[in-house]
This record gives C-alpha cells, sequence and structure tokens, in this order.
C-alpha cells in the first residue's frame, strides 16, 4: 500500500525553517541591501527592444541581509521570504530569475555585480538565497 | 547599418509573433515575441534563454563590385544563435524541438528582404530603400550542459545611408 504524502505539515516545515532563517539573519545583525531590479514600468516596448530607451532600474530594499567574504568576492545571504515577495511581484519565473535579471546589488557605497546564486532548501522550501557578487 | 539592423530585426519579431504567438520570452517582466537582439539588452549575469533566438550583427564592408557605384552596397555578417533544453522529463525532445526552431527561423526569414526604416521615429519612417539577406546556414547543433545548441549564419545587405 502506497503511502499517502500530506504536504501540508511539510510545507509548514518548511515555511518554519524559512522564518528561523530570518531571524538568524537578523539575529547576526543582518543589514540592508538594495537590489538592482528592472522597474516595472509601461515603456514603448519597440523603443526598448532596439535599445533606444534604456531600462530603468529601482533600487529595492532587501533585510535582514547577511554579508560575508567568498572566497571569490563577497556573499550575500537573503531571506526566503522577502524575494518571494519580489518574485511575485515581478512575475519573474523563479528567485533565479529575479536574481539573474538584476543590474547589482548596492552595499557599502558600492554597486556590487551579481555573478550566481543558489537556494538552500527544507522540507521542499527555500529558506535562504546565497548570492555571489564581485 | 544601425537602421538596417533595426528593419531586419523588426522583420523576425513581428514575422514571429504572426507565426507562433506562443513564442514569447520574459524579459524585464514584459513578456515579447522571442527574438532578441544581444547588443540592445541589459548586461546581467541571466544566462540566454531557451527557445530564443538571439540575433548578433558583425561590422559592414562593402561589396568591391559595386565600390565606385553612387552608393555603395554594404554587407553584414549576422549570427542567430539559439538553444533548447526540450520539454520532455530528460530532454529526450531536443532534438525534435530543435528542429522546430530551425523551421521557424527559415520561415521568419521568408521573403529575405524588407523596408528599410528609422524606427528610432513613432511611426517608423521609410528611407527609400531595402534590406535584404541569404537564407540562414545552419551549423551542427552542439549539446551544452542541459540544452542543445545551433548557431545559424546569414549575410545581410543594403545600402548606406545617405547623410544629410
Amino acid at each position: 500500500m502506497a503511502l499517502e504524502l500530506n504536504s501540508s505539515p511539510q510545507a509548514s516545515r518548511g515555511l518554519a525553517m524559512a522564518r528561523a532563517a530570518e531571524a538568524m539573519l537578523r539575529a547576526l545583525g543582518g543589514g540592508e541591501v538594495r537590489l538592482l531590479l528592472p522597474a516595472i514600468a509601461v515603456v514603448d516596448p519597440t523603443a526598448r527592444q532596439l535599445g533606444v530607451d534604456a531600462p530603468d532600474f529601482e533600487e529595492v530594499a532587501v533585510s535582514p541581509v547577511v554579508v560575508r567574504s567568498a572566497a571569490a568576492g563577497v556573499e550575500l545571504l537573503f531571506p526566503a521570504a522577502a524575494i518571494s515577495a519580489q518574485v511575485e511581484r515581478r512575475q519573474a519565473g523563479s528567485a533565479e530569475e529575479l536574481f539573474n535579471s538584476a543590474a547589482g546589488a548596492v552595499y557599502g557605497g558600492r554597486t556590487w555585480r551579481v555573478v550566481g546564486c543558489a537556494a538552500e532548501h527544507f522540507a521542499g522550501t527555500p529558506y535562504l538565497y546565497r548570492v555571489r557578487v564581485q | 547599418m544601425q537602421f538596417a539592423i533595426d528593419s531586419f530585426y523588426i522583420t523576425l519579431r513581428d514575422r514571429l509573433a504572426a507565426l507562433n504567438p506562443q513564442r514569447t520570452v520574459l524579459i524585464d517582466g514584459i513578456a515579447r515575441p522571442a527574438v532578441v537582439v544581444t547588443a540592445n539588452e541589459s548586461v546581467t549575469p541571466a544566462t540566454p534563454l531557451a527557445d530564443c533566438f538571439y540575433v548578433e550583427c558583425g561590422g559592414a564592408r562593402e561589396v568591391e563590385a559595386l565600390a565606385q557605384a553612387p552608393r555603395p552596397l554594404l554587407t553584414m555578417d549576422c549570427t542567430i544563435t539559439y538553444m533548447t533544453r526540450g520539454k520532455a522529463v530528460g530532454g529526450g525532445d531536443r532534438g525534435r524541438l530543435l528542429g522546430e526552431l530551425d523551421a521557424e527561423l527559415l520561415q521568419i526569414c521568408a521573403p529575405p528582404v524588407t523596408e528599410k526604416c528609422d524606427y528610432t521615429q513613432s511611426p517608423a519612417q521609410p528611407l527609400g530603400s531595402r534590406v535584404s539577406w541569404e537564407r540562414p546556414k545552419f551549423e551542427d547543433a552542439k549539446q551544452e550542459g542541459d540544452g542543445l545548441r545551433r548557431t545559424a549564419r546569414l549575410t545581410i545587405f543594403t545600402f548606406a545611408e545617405v547623410m544629410a
């Protein structure tokens, strides 16, 4: 007899881990990082596609974010909930797609270029995003 | 030459939208026909999107046979690259889907001519000449990661724009 999985407890565990991760980032002194994301604006699509009109980027503040050194550059740790909200707002396919569309991340008075990201999952739910910047 | 590139791109874009309205990609949160001029897009870490035609144009050069003509004929090499990961689990259908992309590219490149217009103005202003191109030549497909990529090459012909 097949074991029928009830996804509700699993989803609850994943959400609990996401909340715990955000609390941990806050406890570690996570600050604010501003992501440069494409602005959601109605522009002339043809002018945009021809490169006549440059896309607008808006600074989206995300916190708490922990910044730490990595092998090549810096690693930013983002809470999943804040990123999920932006993914939904911008109708991005995924958090990875959101980070890949970013022109950069502003921290410490400097704009860092996003070079990659990876998600940490628990019980099938992402709870943390590691974003490498240079 | 920019007007020629713009005209070529707009023609391919509009033909693809008419041929296969479902062939779209999401860029900057906006869905658009899956034809993109690489040089017109922002530099971001986004890897090239699957099932999308990426157009790159090289430098212009004169056709030697018409070098003495009052208005020289220019040529420009153009590469169109595209990749698919397939839709089936394991990507076993990517060969067939790449074939569909090949067919669509052939169709949107025909007829191989379009009016050259200044699309920086609204409405677009005809410039009194045409842009034409060869039928694309397809190179062998290459496996890159989980995607199957192909490059097609063609040459674009256009008369130099007369500067006032």
